[in-house]
């Protein structure tokens, strides 16, 4: 525990450099600044010393990156030009059942009757008649007057 | 993705060409012998014999049964015998499930080298259910037709 008055100038100093001779004197006699300056000496040889193995360790980066770039170029492509015409005919097909599903109609929508909704004849003197037999049969009757015609 | 579009549309258009189709069969009877109290209807006929029952003939002969596809943008045509020809135009899907198509009668008269109009008539034809047509002159008898969509 630093209990000196003075700690925070053998700091000072320790950053700065120089310093009044009477700090020097001072630490000379004070233990508890001459302890702390020790600490601080021994602080910074050994920040020192792990910097320097820091950037002793031998970093490769070009083989770090050559590799990474043959590791990504040498992927073998999962995807191949067939997918493109399998996603492709999917899509149409897709598309196509949709089509269905909206323009089929619905079997049970479908008006059970068949109509006659309109009939006529280019035959002189006959009609075309149109109507529904009792169980709702579209009928067509062509009225061909008598003769000899056919 | 570009290159791929005709063969898409090609899919598409493949796919959503049956919505505008209608599968038909059209049945051709001669009926014969007015007035006959007995009632003879060949094997071809019996599906419509209810209806051909309120007819005043004896005799119901199947001249012709044929299976026609209805397509849009297309016309069907169906022989029916020497005398009379079905045409099928403006065929359509409606949203409510009917086929609605142009259906032209032709006849050939006697002693005449070109046909004539007999009827022309527009149909929505329902699945199953029947449009019957009556009245085609021939020199014993007439022709009774059912169009029914399949």
């Amino acid at each position: 525990m630093n209990t000196c008055a003075r700690i925070a100038e053998v700091e000072k100093w320790f950053d700065t450099g120089g310093g009044p001779d009477d700090l020097q004197r001072h630490i000379a006699d004070c233990g508890a600044c001459a302890e702390h300056l020790r600490f601080l000496e021994s602080t910074r040889t050994a920040m020192k010393r792990t910097a320097a193995a820091v950037a002793e360790r031998p970093v490769n980066a070009d083989r770090f990156l050559t590799d990474f770039r043959e590791r990504v170029q040498d992927r073998p492509q999962r995807l191949g030009p067939r997918w493109g015409l399998v996603s492709a005919a999917a899509a149409a097909l897709i598309v196509a059942l949709s089509l269905l599903s909206i323009f089929t109609p619905e079997q049970g929508a479908v008006d059970a009757r068949s109509y006659v909704d309109s009939a006529q004849t280019e035959i002189e003197g006959a009609t075309a008649e149109t109507y529904h037999s009792e169980d709702g049969t579209a009928i067509v009757w062509v009225n061909v007057p008598e003769g000899d015609m056919w | 993705m570009v290159g791929n579009l005709p063969r898409f549309v090609v899919i598409v258009l493949a796919l959503a060409a049956p919505l505008a189709q209608g599968a038909t069969t059209v049945t051709a009877v001669h009926a014969t012998e007015p007035g006959s109290a007995d009632r003879t209807y060949d094997e071809g006929c019996q599906e419509f014999e209810e209806l051909l029952s309120r007819l005043e003939y004896g005799r119901f002969d199947t001249v012709a049964q044929k299976n026609v596809t209805l397509a849009t943008g297309a016309e069907t045509r169906v022989t029916v015998n020497a005398r009379y020809a079905l045409s099928f135009t403006d065929t359509t899907v409606q949203a409510d499930g009917h086929v609605k198509s142009t259906v032209r009668v032709f006849g050939l008269p006697r002693n005449a080298s070109e046909p004539v109009e007999v009827l022309e008539m527009s149909v929505r034809l329902a699945p199953g259910k029947p449009v019957m047509i009556r009245g085609l002159r021939m020199e014993k008898g007439e022709i009774v037709v059912f169009l029914k969509l399949d």
